[in-house]
């Protein structure tokens, strides 16, 4: 019903009115709307949902992309102290199986490559790398790299084909913040709670349907540290050497093994 | 070709969105947004310009570009201490769909440090207090009745606090010393190859007046802050730690490592276990792993593995996690 007279309404308007009805947040009566039924609100509200889902359909099935993030996260001391730090992280994939992460911060950097028959991390604080044969795609990828090596880049979730898959089951509730600016960006907000973490993700209306901001409180470990990443530069259509793909590492740095969460144990 | 599939495809989720946008409208989607925008008038407050000048100088020397520069610089080295990763993803860190990790993990360090359980709880407490509309007289009068044990437990955690803080407070300007001088200070954190800026082996006419004697399998030794000194010749030598010293107070700037769940102090590469008496020289513990190499540490190749001596003990690098720690092994075959 619903759908119906949504359909019947973005006829009648013009598209770009609602959207703008939309963005500015404004209350205005639709005649002939059916009321809305009166009953409790949903856990998770309407265009959270929907937006989220939409954003996560139009990254995850992106055969390729690149984009930049300006993250800051916090460590906390053990006396409870959060202090926080800032990094840059820039992302390249290509589906099915390319992956290269470069992170550089104020506590060191990292580079991550995968090219659908291995992974290698290097710090190059270090003269050391490793490698260790993996899926060739990145969700399986993904999926083992957590669970056997304890690591995962950050901001993994958009990087799966089914981005939406892989959080929305753990929502407990989200709810709509409105329009908000993120760097002169008009971005949808809305906020998710969950069992140990609260988010809040900022999305762009479009024409790219793409984060603009993400934010991650991890509610269950103390003093509730933040991970929060500022989105630029996403590129949908890049030019991506295939060599990004491929290790490139200085001379006379040395492999050395993961040492997989099993032995740690 | 690409490009213009792109552009169509990205025409397809703008009519899917300015539809789903439609709905909305038709919905009340809006009112309640509304709504909930009038609810949070308060949220975007101000209130953090006063941390401006937090960032103002300390920190240039994380970059130090130390050889083992993944180490903890927070001398915490858990599973939170971001420094060790750098913040790059380990245990799903900036990621959504792997918090769960965090669970098992904070219970963890709950356990190792049960100072912050009493802060972790506040928060939980105030944030269900946010979120569920339960009545708040009742809720009152349960804070009432807690605050007697609360004020309890707080003073019996303040001293433990006040003591963590102060550790962690003089950890953080030694790391902050040793990253701004680490040049010339380098042998500071070492307390087994070098003590007070001396060498093994390098003799002194006069014992610091801090020394205590100490007899160790029948021979005589004396310590001071983390240096042994053995007579000879009427002189005193700086020697290694004998294995099985037991001295009332270990060196200065130890961090704590846990061999099968049991912890140790690992003070620049010396090893000590807590004991009744206070603190013994213990061998270089198998399984043990650092963050950082302790100081004078030689890289040895053996059979394509490379390990790093010192001390006697075998450091084996792992990447565990996303960042590089050092395991102590058996001497390799």
């Amino acid at each position: 019903m619903r759908r119906l007279g949504g359909i019947a309404l973005a006829s009648a308007l013009s598209a770009s009115t609602c959207l703008l009805t939309a963005a500015a947040q404004t209350i205005s009566p639709h005649s002939g709307a059916p009321a809305p039924a009166i009953g409790p609100p949903p856990a998770i509200a309407e265009q959270a949902s929907l937006q989220l889902r939409q954003m996560a359909a139009y990254v995850g099935s992106a055969e390729q992309f690149t984009f930049h993030a300006d993250i800051t996260f916090d460590h906390v001391l053990p006396s409870g102290q959060k202090l926080q730090f800032s990094a840059s992280e820039d992302v390249a994939l290509q589906r099915p199986g390319r992956l290269y992460v470069a992170w550089s911060g104020d506590l060191g950097d990292r580079r991550f490559w995968y090219d659908g028959k291995s992974v290698t991390l290097y710090d190059p604080a270090t003269p050391f790398y490793a490698s260790e044969p993996a899926p060739g795609e990145i969700d399986a990828m993904l999926d083992k790299l957590l669970p056997q090596l304890n690591f995962s880049p950050p901001l993994a979730d958009l990087m799966y084909s089914d981005p939406y898959g892989r959080v929305h089951s753990n929502i407990q509730y989200g709810f709509d913040l409105g329009t908000n600016e993120v760097n002169g960006r008009s971005c949808r907000t809305f906020a998710f709670v969950e069992k140990d973490v609260d988010w809040q993700i900022w999305i762009d209306p479009g024409p790219q349907l793409v984060p603009c901001k993400l934010v991650i409180t991890y509610r269950s470990l103390p003093s509730q540290p933040q991970f929060s990443a500022v989105f630029s530069n996403w590129d949908f259509s890049p030019r991506i050497a295939a060599p990004v793909f491929t290790a490139t590492l200085p001379a006379g740095v040395q492999k050395i093994q993961f040492r997989s969460v099993a032995a740690a144990k | 070709m690409a490009i213009r599939k792109q552009m169509s495809r990205r025409r397809t989720f703008t009519l899917t969105l300015l539809a789903g946008i439609a709905a909305v409208c038709l919905a009340g989607g809006i009112e309640r947004a509304a709504a909930f925008r009038g609810g949070f008038g308060g949220f975007h407050g101000g209130g953090f310009g006063g941390f401006g000048g937090f960032h103002s100088g300390g920190f240039n020397g994380f970059h130090s570009g130390s050889f083992a520069g993944g180490g903890s610089r927070f001398g915490d080295g858990g599973g939170f201490d971001r420094s060790t990763d750098a913040g790059f993803g380990r245990d799903g860190y900036g990621s959504i769909r792997s918090a769960g990790n965090f669970s098992d993990h904070a219970d963890t360090f709950r356990q190792s440090h049960p100072e912050t359980q009493h802060d972790a709880d506040q928060f939980q407490q105030s944030h269900l207090n946010d979120r569920q509309n339960v009545s708040q007289l009742q809720q009152n009068r349960s804070n009432e009745a807690n605050t007697l044990q609360q004020n309890r437990t707080n003073e019996a955690n303040t001293l433990q606090q006040n003591r963590d803080r102060e550790a962690n407070y003089l950890q953080y300007n030694r790391v902050n010393t040793y990253n701004n001088y680490a040049g010339s200070w380098g042998g500071y954190y070492s307390g087994l190859g070098f003590g007070a800026g001396m060498a093994i082996g390098a003799t002194l006419a006069v014992l610091p007046a801090a020394a205590m004697a100490i007899s160790v399998a029948g021979s005589s030794y004396y310590y001071a802050n983390g240096v042994y000194y053995a007579p000879q010749g009427g002189q005193y030598a700086v020697v290694p730690p004998p294995q099985g010293a037991v001295v009332n107070r270990p060196p200065p700037s130890c961090s704590t490592v846990y061999v099968s769940g049991t912890a140790k102090l690992d003070c620049g590469g010396a090893f000590y276990q807590s004991v009744p008496q206070g603190y013994q020289v213990i061998p270089p513990p198998v399984g043990a792993t650092v963050t950082t190499l302790p100081n004078g540490a030689v890289d040895e190749n053996i059979k394509g593995t490379t390990y790093f001596t010192f001390g006697g003990a075998y450091y084996q690098p792992f990447y565990s996690g996303s960042s590089v720690i050092y395991e102590v092994v058996a001497k390799p075959a």
